[in-house]
């Protein structure tokens, strides 16, 4: 049996925690881009359309035109996705929120930059 | 961003306690979200120019598409009206079946039926039937003005099933 979105999930910040710590928020983005797509090609068994909006069965990464600037950080970048904020520091550090509800959210990944500072809110 | 707050109004007409929180995208071809709070009740929607306004109603993965997608501000406000209303029934949200898809055109049974040349009685079977026959299907969503389409996806292939059944004869 295939494994389920929550169980790819798991997977994808298993392998996003694994990898080098990017050095720069370029590098940061696309690892997050690069990591999601590798274990949905494996797993997800639906092929990549990025022009499909339509849910088709696979997670897609944020891309560039869900970028957000951050109010007083401009070394700091979100990505907005459903239910998600990605935080994307300047120094390479990787913050993934999930939206619990209006106004609320909790911290479901959380990675260093190459200069081990974690992104702080 | 007028589509979006064209929604946004009609559901704030229509709930009057909705907390409702926009998150705008910074460039035109870019997505908004629209967290929506009704009671314990809560959703998301997104838009984009291109697409529309989708619906999620599945657990928010992170990177999930919408589930549902609507071209018509209304029509989406009035399906939030149904995930709603099933919410606060069950404690959970329906997908779509096709008595949510009728009421959301705005037909009856009865013009289905008349549509169909067959018994209002027999519309009503068939909505609530579990396991409906592809041909039953298929001239059903005709009635409605849409049409039925499938498709199998494989890894490696993807192609759009093209079987009798679902040859309408209009």
């Amino acid at each position: 049996m295939p494994p389920s979105k929550v169980e790819r999930i798991d997977k994808f910040f298993a392998a996003l925690e694994l990898a080098a710590a990017a050095k720069d928020a370029d590098e940061a983005i696309n690892l997050v881009r690069t990591t999601l797509n590798a274990v949905e090609d494996q797993y997800s068994g639906a092929p990549y359309e990025p022009a499909n909006h339509l849910n088709d069965g696979r997670l897609y990464p944020p891309a560039d035109d869900n970028r957000r600037t951050v109010e007083n950080r401009p070394d700091l970048s979100r990505y907005r996705s459903a239910g998600h904020n990605t935080f994307i520091g300047a120094n390479g550090a990787i913050l993934i929120k999930r939206i619990t509800g209006t106004g609320k959210e909790e911290i479901c990944f959380s990675k260093p930059g190459a200069d081990g500072k974690k992104v702080e809110i | 961003m007028d589509f979006v707050n064209d929604f946004i109004r009609i559901l704030k007409t229509a709930f009057r306690n909705a907390l409702i929180e926009v998150d705008a995208a910074e460039t035109p071809s870019g997505e908004s979200f629209i967290t929506i709070s009704i009671g314990n009740f809560q959703t998301e929607v997104s838009y984009r120019k291109e697409a529309g306004l989708g619906l999620f109603h599945s657990p928010a993965t992170f990177g999930q598409r919408p589930d549902e997608i609507f071209r018509s501000a209304e029509k989406a406000a009035r399906r939030i009206g149904q995930l709603h209303h099933s919410f606060e029934q069950s404690g959970v949200v329906k997908p779509l079946g096709l008595t949510q898809i009728r009421q959301l055109v705005g037909a009856t049974q009865g013009e289905i039926a008349a549509a169909l040349s067959i018994r209002q009685p027999s519309v009503q079977r068939a909505e609530k039937r579990e396991n409906v026959q592809l041909e039953t299907l298929a001239n059903y969503v005709h009635a409605l003005g849409g049409r039925l389409e499938m498709s199998v996806v494989f890894p490696d292939m993807e192609a759009r099933v093209e079987l009798p059944a679902l040859r309408v004869v209009a």
